[in-house]
């Protein structure tokens, strides 16, 4: 039944305030009714961590230490992996699940992550066929370049009804509400 | 190297000391690792399957039903424990036993459930002890608040709850399609909502029953969905606290709701504790201001937010200090007396929009509030609601002859009181008698008769079916209802006013509506809005509020959507009383009300019931009152035509264009006067007879009253005399658009215009 196929929305939140990071992982339906929600305790590197990890940290926390542990904890098999920052499609060297970087199609890639030391595996442009959402770009990682195609089609189907972007706004939301109003996650 | 480099070298070293071997700063254990984050999960569970009535043939006893919950994760531990409130020698069903699962998720039963069930953690050691007060610690009541009421615990909130409504996808372009919704919106209620959610500053001013509140809460969850709000503030009426809380509930069940209210050590914690509504009521807002975080809600909703129509109020003052981005308004009766009211409204929905010296110019006003004002009227949607009619009938009652007796004796010792009082008289002084007076009409506390008792009781007894259920509303909950309810207790009667603690109120209104009580009596204050009672089908006013607003907002909780009969609304009045003569003032003043608050087009509101208007009552003026000061005006000194200049410069300074007839042959016309009024020209015809000693009788008022018959342009006709009318004249111009001012009267107004 297609209702029964579950797409992840993987993120990681940089809390510029605090210096931390956030990771989550929204897990929804065909429909993007949101089925699963797991968000990771606040990691604050320390000032010596920062500059020993440099370009790693950020993929080295929103991979290993958040990713890897958000997609071992859900209950549900995921069908395709959104992930909101390219580094972050490194998840796939440890799932045999698709992942696909998205970005609103015209936005502003930065350049210093995506260059020729990490290229993109492959990219593509959808446009939404019912025409009521912005066209997106997809990307798919290095190692798995197969896996824009074989997204193809699902991500098609998605697109149709659900902005392919959105769920990531519904993330950040939750993730603004935690941050203000628990403590735990200051 | 050459010898004299050596000696140089060797000089050099002797001056500066060997550089010293450095240690080597080793960071055996700097820890370049993270520790595993730990993980928080939200399980988002599939629709819950439909509600399934109670098998009462499963019954589990409740020792198991409490082990089996105890064993679910989150539910508190109650091992070392002892429960004091079950009693375990009864059995409940699995349904019972389930309730008391509080784990997460909201349920507006919760709240009494916790009630009940809070202080299930006990330590059996505790009723080892005797505290200060000479008690078993646990049962001392003083003791058990402060050592086992933990707020915190008690209002503890899964965070992930509120997370769940802005996990939800968006919706759709249609606002009500993506919603799920107990019933379907109206169409009205729909472009109500859009309004809201499209407008940062609105004020919905539908009529009452037209569902301000579920179109305000599909609008918040709407703003919810989309992820554009986080926190909201309702403050609402105290008597509409809990309904508030149910409509939710109905209407946007996965938003969660806190009440705040209690003690205020725990609405401070309250107001602290993370949800998506706080709901509050304007007292409590107004004792809280300086404690809450003022900032923190995204949208502020004000029920009734005529509440805050006077700037000198705390309660003003202290909806002023909420800062929010988005602002709404819900009132049926935005503007109940003056369009200064409407600017003070404002001065919160959407700061410097207006200023008070645009009250001058209702055309401005409108202009500037039309983007933010939405107004539908109840006929204009009765269709639509399928609404069922009101039959508004006034009931004109004399009063037995002991009130009669009563009152007249009141009325004059208080007007004597009044001259007395002199300079120093001020408004509460006439407010006082005339509360007095109404309450007289209402009932003769000291001989106990009640002309308006007696017909209600028969109307009830002959015209009203025993099945159909009747509201009756008094300003006076202590000096009317409660006496009176004794005497309606066969019918099985009830009380409401605002002494009531909330769970007393809830059980009235909850017995009204399931039992066989048939009369509920209302303090208009306490029960005039919010409320819905469809069950009941009849309202009497037992008295008139000034506001005609008011008393339109009590019959609003019978004639709402959801009732399914006729409404029947009487309104009980005494004749030749006080009532009578405020009668006729407020017959003018809803005229008024109506064609003001739906088109802004009358700058003279302010000059309803002015002192005026209740020193008149009583035949005084308003500044200059005393009997010395009258006896100056020696109205027998003038000459006939002197009087009729002088009423012509009288009527000038009152602000009418006047022209005075010829003296002679004038057809029983002396003046003929015009002013501009908000609807329209006023054309007065005026006619004096200067008898400073006599009395005019009925004869020359028939006169006249011909006069304005023959003439279908002039609006009312004015009866002005130096002396007094007959009692008979005083009759036959009541009721008809012919006033009389006697010479007493007259006095009063010459003083208040300063005419010499």
């Amino acid at each position: 039944m297609a209702s029964e196929k579950h797409f992840g929305f993987l993120a990681l939140i940089k809390d510029e305030n605090r210096n931390s990071y956030l990771g989550a992982l929204l897990v929804v339906d065909l429909m993007g009714r949101p089925i699963e929600f797991r968000v990771t305790f606040p990691i604050k590197p320390t000032a010596i961590q920062r500059p020993l990890y440099g370009d790693a940290l950020e993929p080295y926390i929103g991979v290993d230490l958040c990713g890897k542990q958000l997609i071992n904890s859900v209950d549900h098999d995921l069908e395709l992996i959104f992930v909101n920052q390219e580094y972050l499609l490194d998840i796939r060297k440890d799932y045999d699940i698709p992942a696909i970087f998205i970005k609103h199609a015209g936005d502003v890639i930065e350049v210093s992550t995506i260059d020729d030391k990490k290229p993109f595996g492959q990219k593509k442009q959808l446009s939404s066929e019912s025409g009521r959402f912005q066209p997106v770009v997809i990307y798919s990682s290095p190692i798995a370049p197969d896996d824009l195609e074989d997204a193809t089609e699902v991500v098609n189907q998605f697109f149709e009804d659900t902005d392919l972007i959105e769920p990531f706004d519904r993330i950040y939301n939750a993730l603004d509400i935690l941050v203000s109003q628990d403590e735990r996650f200051q | 190297m050459s010898q004299n480099n050596d000696s140089a070298l060797f000089r050099i070293a002797r001056r500066i000391s060997p550089i010293k071997k450095p240690n080597n700063f080793v960071l055996p254990n700097l820890d370049t690792s993270f520790d595993e984050p730990g993980l928080n999960i939200i399980n988002i569970p599939p629709p819950p399957k439909p509600d399934l009535t109670d098998n009462l043939c499963l019954m589990i006893p409740i020792e198991e039903g409490i082990n089996t919950l105890i064993k679910t994760e989150g539910i508190c531990s109650v091992s070392d424990s002892i429960d004091i409130l079950f009693d375990f020698s009864n059995s409940l069903s699995l349904f019972e036993v389930l309730k008391f699962n509080g784990k997460t998720g909201k349920d507006y039963r919760k709240e009494n459930d916790v009630e009940e069930n809070y202080g299930l953690q006990i330590p059996l050691k505790d009723f080892e002890e005797t505290c200060i007060h000479g008690f078993r610690k646990p049962l001392c009541a003083r003791c058990s608040q402060s050592t086992y009421s933990d707020p915190q615990k008690k209002l503890a909130i899964n965070i992930f709850d509120l997370l769940l409504p802005l996990l939800q996808p968006p919706l759709g372009e249609n606002y009500d399609s993506s919603i799920s919704l107990p019933k379907p919106l109206y169409s009205f209620q729909r472009d109500g909502v859009r309004f809201l959610v499209e407008n940062s500053n609105a004020l919905l001013a539908d009529d009452m029953g037209t569902g301000k509140s579920i179109q305000a809460i599909v609008a918040l969850r709407v703003l919810f969905r989309m992820g554009k709000v986080k926190s909201s503030l309702i403050v609402c009426p105290k008597s509409v606290l809990f309904d508030w809380e149910k409509k939710f509930w109905d209407w946007a069940p996965e938003l969660q709701v806190q009440m705040v209210r209690g003690h205020k050590d725990n609405r401070l914690v309250i107001w602290k504790t993370p949800t998506h509504i706080h709901l509050v009521t304007y007292d409590t807002l107004r004792n809280d201001i300086g404690e809450i975080p003022i900032n923190k809600f995204n949208v502020v909703v004000l029920d009734e937010i005529q509440r805050i129509k006077n700037p000198g109020t705390t309660t003003y003052k202290s909806i002023q200090r909420l800062s929010s981005p988005l602002r709404w308004g819900l009132s049926g009766t935005p503007l109940e007396n003056r369009i200064e009211e409407l600017i003070a409204i404002f001065s919160y929905l959407r700061p410097k929009l207006l200023r008070y010296e645009d009250a001058k110019n209702p055309y401005f006003v409108k202009k500037k509030i039309t983007p933010y004002f939405l107004r539908r009227r109840l006929k204009d949607v009765q269709e639509e609601l399928n609404l069922v009619d009101k039959v508004e009938n006034e009931i004109w009652l004399e009063l037995t002859d002991t009130q009669r007796a009563t009152y007249q004796k009141a009325r004059n010792e208080g007007v004597v009181k009044l001259n007395n009082y002199g300079d120093s008289i001020t408004i509460q002084h006439v407010l006082a008698l005339i509360t007095h007076l109404k309450q007289i009409c209402n009932r003769d506390s000291v001989t106990e008769d009640s002309c308006k008792l007696e017909f209600l009781i028969d109307t009830l007894e002959n015209d009203i079916d025993e099945e159909e259920k009747v509201l009756v509303f008094s300003q006076y909950p202590e000096k009317t209802l409660r006496p009176i309810q004794k005497e309606l207790a066969k019918f099985g009667t009830q009380l409401f006013t605002g002494k009531l603690t909330d769970k007393k109120r809830r059980d009235v209104l909850s017995s009204f509506e399931n039992d066989d009580n048939r009369v509920l009596l209302m303090s208009l204050k306490a029960g005039g809005i919010g409320l819905t009672i469809t069950r009941a089908n009849h309202v009497f006013h037992f008295d008139h509020w000034w506001n005609p607003a008011i008393a339109a907002q009590a019959e609003g909780r019978a004639h709402r959507i959801g009732q399914e009969k006729t409404v029947f609304v009487t309104t009980l009045f005494t004749r030749d009383t006080i009532e009578e003569d405020i009668h006729r003032i407020l017959t003018r003043k809803r005229a008024i009300f109506e064609e003001i608050v739906d088109d802004l087009s009358d700058s003279r509101l302010s000059t309803l019931l002015t002192e005026e208007e209740l020193f008149g009552l009583f035949g005084l003026g308003t500044r200059v009152k005393t009997k010395k000061q009258l006896k100056k005006l020696h109205l027998e000194d003038l000459s006939p035509y002197e009087f009729e200049d002088m009423v012509s410069d009288l009527c000038r300074k009152i602000g009418y264009y006047v022209k005075q007839t010829t003296r002679s042959k004038d057809g029983g016309i002396d003046l003929y006067a015009k002013r501009e009024t908000g609807t329209g020209i006023e054309n007065v015809i005026i006619e004096c007879k200067h008898y400073p000693n006599g009395v005019v009788g009925v004869d020359k008022v028939r006169e006249l009253y011909g006069v304005l018959a023959s003439k279908p342009d002039i609006s009312r006709a004015v009866l002005i005399s130096s002396g007094q009318f007959s009692s008979s004249a005083s009759s036959f111009a009541r009721g008809k658009n012919l006033n009389l001012i006697n010479g007493d009267e007259l006095r009063g107004i010459l003083l208040r215009y300063k005419c010499q």
